[in-house]
């Protein structure tokens, strides 16, 4: 069985290196005119490459750009998809950060979203980074549709996109796609629909992960992403089901609580580093990883949880 | 305890926090790098005090806020007044936008007043009635990281008790109307037993009219269970989402005065009175007039001091329009 470590999500935004231009300051600059787009994308840059050697100084396996740009799970595609929009802000699950609403308010239609610029420089910097994309059910879930006014119409046309938006990621050098697919913790959803959705990214070259926080799958849903064969992400310390195949199954581990700054001890790792092993021995990969995105720590406790998962390899 | 206010029918008021005037954001910087003493940064926060009671008086509200000069984020403000805490570096809540999260490390205790002084200083400067404002115990322990107890229900508990002292301490100030802000319930509908239990230490037996306000999330959840918050008013965000709350609120039991959300403070543009105006008869048709209470759908310290100021006008001008109807 493989063993390997990634972080989840967006990376925390600024730290307190002085190294690297505030990101900070320089996006309130960048509102007040003080500096040109041009120098602000510079200083994007700078800190995407800061998040991936942070990444690597920890000894991550399959670092993430960070998501830089994104101001939330949404916003690179909502600012870039004709046909949505946005509206007032929402309270992100059940956490204190925001989302801008989308709202849909004509046909979708797919255009390149600057994600991909972000991930092919990351790239640049490791070749080992994973790109990262909203989940069609929770990009779904979090739109007003003013337009087809049909839930899964709706997805069938978010899924499509994203589906493009997936394909740039791979022809651009994308070895793993991690999906953030909260909604379907949450969510009733049908498991054919689940399957059918996912089997078109499940086809891609790519190593494909669905994660879920907050809430895991139910079994149903897990099995469905299985057999789409997409890896499953959930989080280990909340309660979560078994009963389902396990041969040749990718499982990305959520272990280390990134909404709690207490830090993990070395039993609790050793137990539920025993725990999962032997739980899903038959899995082909095990990827350790923080629980949900990076950023709900503050940076310097983020630094020293990510740095533990070195320990589970 | 439900108490006679006095006050005009669909009295006017707003949620709490008002924009910090550029001398104050510069003191305020200047007292972290120890460039002022503690008292030169008390002596501009009075003054922006006043002059956001000048400016409530000036518009016509009906129930006014000190409008939290000396506080930054609603959670880290308390959490750096009592003993039990650390304060993180920050961490992002939206777009740009960063907040120092508490740490809990130890046992949470009340050590002195938190919300007296400017409550004091700012109901000595009018007439009318200021409201005492305090972040409920679900959102102090929503809003925290938890490093010290073991569920989050003792949470809840440690931080009703501090905060009943100091609900305590404001009613022996004079203060008669007292809002317990609890906005992280608005995405746990689940636990909402819990933020009522909370809510009822801070507030029970108290000789003042309570409030709690909640924003941004998913109501569509906490409208069936929203009955349960033993409070006189619960005070939400309608005009953001274009009053389609109302809807879902529709068929559920809500015994409770409500505060109207009217007027958008998350965009530059200003809410006009007509807007305003459909807004309140749409209302009409599911709450009774008397239980109306009128403000902004959340805090306007992410607003300019000008556009607060314009927003207030337009909704003061609907609110006076719809009294002569009634």
């Amino acid at each position: 069985m493989k063993i390997s470590t990634t972080t989840t999500g967006i990376f925390p935004k600024i730290s307190s290196s002085k190294e690297v231009p505030s990101l900070r300051a320089n996006l309130h600059k960048a509102d007040r005119g003080e500096i040109s787009q041009e120098e602000l994308e510079t200083i994007i840059q700078k800190n995407i490459e800061r998040v991936v050697r942070e990444q690597i100084g920890a000894d991550i396996d399959l670092p993430t750009d960070g998501l830089i740009r994104w101001t939330d799970l949404f916003s690179p595609f909502v600012q870039a998809w004709d046909g949505i929009t946005r509206r007032g802000i929402h309270r992100f699950y059940n956490t204190n950060t925001l989302y801008g609403e989308p709202v849909v308010e004509g046909d979708l239609q797919f255009n390149p979203s600057k994600t991909l610029g972000d991930f092919k420089f990351a790239l640049s910097v490791s070749e080992n980074v994973k790109a990262t994309l909203p989940g069609v059910f929770t990009f779904a879930a979090s739109c007003v549709d003013t337009f087809y006014q049909d839930e899964k119409k709706l997805r069938e046309v978010i899924a499509a996109s994203l589906l493009e938006e997936a394909k740039a990621l791979v022809a651009a050098g994308a070895k793993m796609i991690e999906i953030h697919e909260i909604e379907l913790g949450w969510g009733d959803y049908d498991r054919a629909e689940v399957s059918e959705i996912y089997k078109k990214f499940g086809e891609l070259d790519v190593k494909v992960v669905v994660v879920s926080y907050f809430q895991n799958f139910s079994e149903e849903i897990v099995q469905a992403l299985i057999s789409a064969k997409c890896g499953v992400g959930i989080d280990v310390q909340k309660p979560h089901s078994h009963d389902f195949e396990k041969e040749g199954m990718i499982l990305q581990a959520g272990i280390v609580d990134s909404r709690e700054t207490k830090i993990e001890s070395a039993e609790f790792f050793t137990e539920y580093k025993n725990k999962i092993e032997s739980t899903f021995a038959a899995a082909a990969e095990i990827i350790y990883s923080t629980s949900s995105h990076v950023e709900y720590l503050p940076h310097e406790i983020a630094m020293q949880k990510i740095a533990l998962l070195k320990n589970l390899k | 305890m439900k108490i006679d206010l006095n006050l005009p029918l669909f009295p006017t008021t707003t949620v709490g926090s008002f924009p910090k005037p550029s001398y104050l954001a510069e003191a305020r910087k200047k007292f972290y790098r120890k460039e002022i003493s503690r008292e030169e940064l008390l002596e501009l926060e009075e003054k922006a005090t006043k002059e956001y009671i000048e400016m409530q008086e000036r518009v016509g509200l009906d129930v006014l806020v000190d409008g939290e000069a000396e506080r930054g984020d609603m959670a880290t403000f308390f959490a750096e007044r009592l003993n039990g805490f650390e304060i993180s570096e920050p961490v992002r809540s939206y777009g740009n936008r960063y907040y120092k999260k508490p740490r809990i490390i130890g046992e949470i205790e009340w050590t002195e007043p938190m919300t007296k002084h400017f409550f004091e200083y700012a109901q000595k400067l009018t007439d009318k009635p200021v409201k005492g404002m305090l972040t409920g115990p679900y959102t102090m322990m929503d809003w925290s990281f938890n490093e010290h107890y073991s569920s989050r229900e003792e949470v809840v508990r440690a931080f009703a008790k501090v905060l009943r002292q100091e609900a305590e301490e404001l009613q022996k100030a004079g203060c008669r109307i007292i809002q317990v802000d609890e906005p992280a319930l608005s995405v746990r509908s689940d636990e909402i037993e819990l933020a009522a239990e909370g809510l009822r230490l801070v507030t029970e037996g108290l000789e003042m009219y309570s409030i709690t306000h909640i924003c941004y999330g998913a109501f569509e959840h906490l409208a069936p269970k929203i009955h349960l918050l033993p409070v006189d008013q619960i005070d939400l965000e309608f005009a953001g989402r274009d009053f389609e709350l109302l809807d879902q609120l529709r068929g559920h039991e809500f015994p409770q005065d409500v505060g109207l959300g009217v007027y958008d403070v998350h965009t530059h543009k200003t809410t006009p009175a007509e807007k305003i105006s459909e807004y309140l008869e749409k209302a009409l048709t599911y709450f009774k007039p008397e239980k109306i209470w009128v403000d902004p759908d959340c805090g306007l310290k992410t607003r300019s001091l000008p556009e607060s100021e314009e927003g207030l006008r337009e909704m003061v001008a609907a609110v006076k329009e719809l009294k002569s109807k009634n």
